[in-house]
């Protein structure tokens, strides 16, 4: 049989989900699969800039503990945003909040106002429409309760570009209301 | 097997260095290749240090827990390095070096090159097979893997069972074995 650490470097060309369900293999595996060879290479080459934004710091001692906790929306940038990981594959996806966003009379309380809400993610204010007006969107419920729509793909290359999203109404011009904005998610594709 | 031992020309203009396997067998090979090899070069620079040999074709380097069939594949896969061990940036790209990655042979071959890599700190290589191997076990069931490596599963069905619950997740969707 290989050696522990060869057995890390192993995992470690794998995949989380792959690196969680190892660990059953043998208590050989189960200590070669908490390896920190193993979970350095599954958290984002990024993560430490990531890490350094976090509001509230996190207290881990293991590369392993750290992939955990960040398998659920940590904020950062003084709350405007979240990251988090997805636990199968290491892949980030982020929550722009609704104060990232720019958006058309957000500061004119006769159209929007801002509220605290307990179940935004974001913990800072959502962005609610004022005047109540019956509309239909295409939209689907997510497991957070939410609705969303999707705005579109697209392919972050090698290089660092640029993203721009927008969301805009092309045809009729009813008001609406009772739109709660939570933000925008930018999040891998599989 | 592409055992040099009997070079008819031993005064050819590159130097050589000869190992031998755990099962006897003389191998001379270029100084380059060997070199690769840090625990080979590690004793080839201590014997020199020592003066016991000023040419490095009369030493002899013993590797007792190498094979020397598992050397002759070592030392091909030396001489045709590829290029890059970077992580493919595209699909395609990642596709022809698993293909390439899948010509080095069953499981078991694998675990050899793996072993004989680790103990001559061949780091290059060590890095190519773990991927090889690596991608024989990715996405497959916990039976597979111990299948695979033929090793037994040591935790108490009760235990096995909690971890199962608690991660389900990471045990749907896997390849049949």
């Amino acid at each position: 049989m290989l050696p522990g650490d060869c057995v890390s470097k192993i995992l470690s060309f794998t995949s989380p989900a792959d690196a969680f369900r190892s660990s059953m293999v043998s208590s050989m595996f189960h200590s070669a699969a908490k390896s920190d060879i193993v979970w350095e290479m599954f958290l984002p080459t990024d993560y430490k800039d990531g890490v350094s934004r976090l509001i509230t710091p996190l207290t881990f001692t293991t590369k392993k503990e750290l992939f955990v906790c960040l398998c659920n929306p940590v904020l950062i940038d003084g709350g405007r945003k979240s990251f988090k990981l997805e636990k199968s594959s290491g892949k980030i996806s982020y929550m722009l909040s609704a104060r990232e966003l720019s958006i058309t009379w957000s500061n004119d309380p006769m159209q929007w106002s801002w509220k605290s809400i307990p179940q935004s993610r974001n913990r800072i204010e959502v962005l609610s429409k004022r005047v109540i007006d019956g509309t239909e969107g295409i939209s689907n419920e997510r497991k957070d309760g939410w609705m969303e729509i999707e705005l579109g793909k697209f392919f972050s290359g090698e290089a660092n570009e640029e993203v721009k999203m927008s969301l805009m109404e092309v045809k009729g011009y009813q008001l609406k209301g009772g739109i709660i904005i939570e933000g925008i998610e930018v999040r891998p594709l599989h | 097997m592409s055992n040099t031992s009997e070079n008819p020309n031993p005064s050819s203009s590159s130097a050589k260095i000869t190992l031998k396997t755990s099962d006897n067998e003389l191998f001379e090979v270029e100084e380059a290749v060997a070199m690769k090899f840090c625990t080979v070069k590690q004793y080839f620079e201590d014997e020199k240090d020592n003066d016991v040999a000023a040419r490095g074709s009369s030493t002899v380097i013993p590797l007792p827990n190498v094979h020397s069939a598992v050397l002759a594949r070592l030392i091909s896969y030396c001489k045709k390095l590829p290029q890059s061990n970077a992580v493919a940036d595209n699909h395609e790209e990642e596709e022809t070096k698993k293909k390439e990655r899948k010509q080095y042979g069953t499981p078991g071959d694998l675990v050899d090159l793996i072993s004989a890599a680790n103990y001559l700190d061949f780091k290059e290589g060590l890095e190519f097979f773990n991927q090889a191997l690596a991608d024989h076990i990715q996405n497959k069931s916990v039976e597979y893997v111990r299948k695979f490596f033929g090793i037994k599963g040591d935790f108490e069905p009760h235990e096995e069972e909690k971890y199962r619950e608690e991660y389900a997740w990471a045990f749907e969707g896997v390849d049949e074995d």
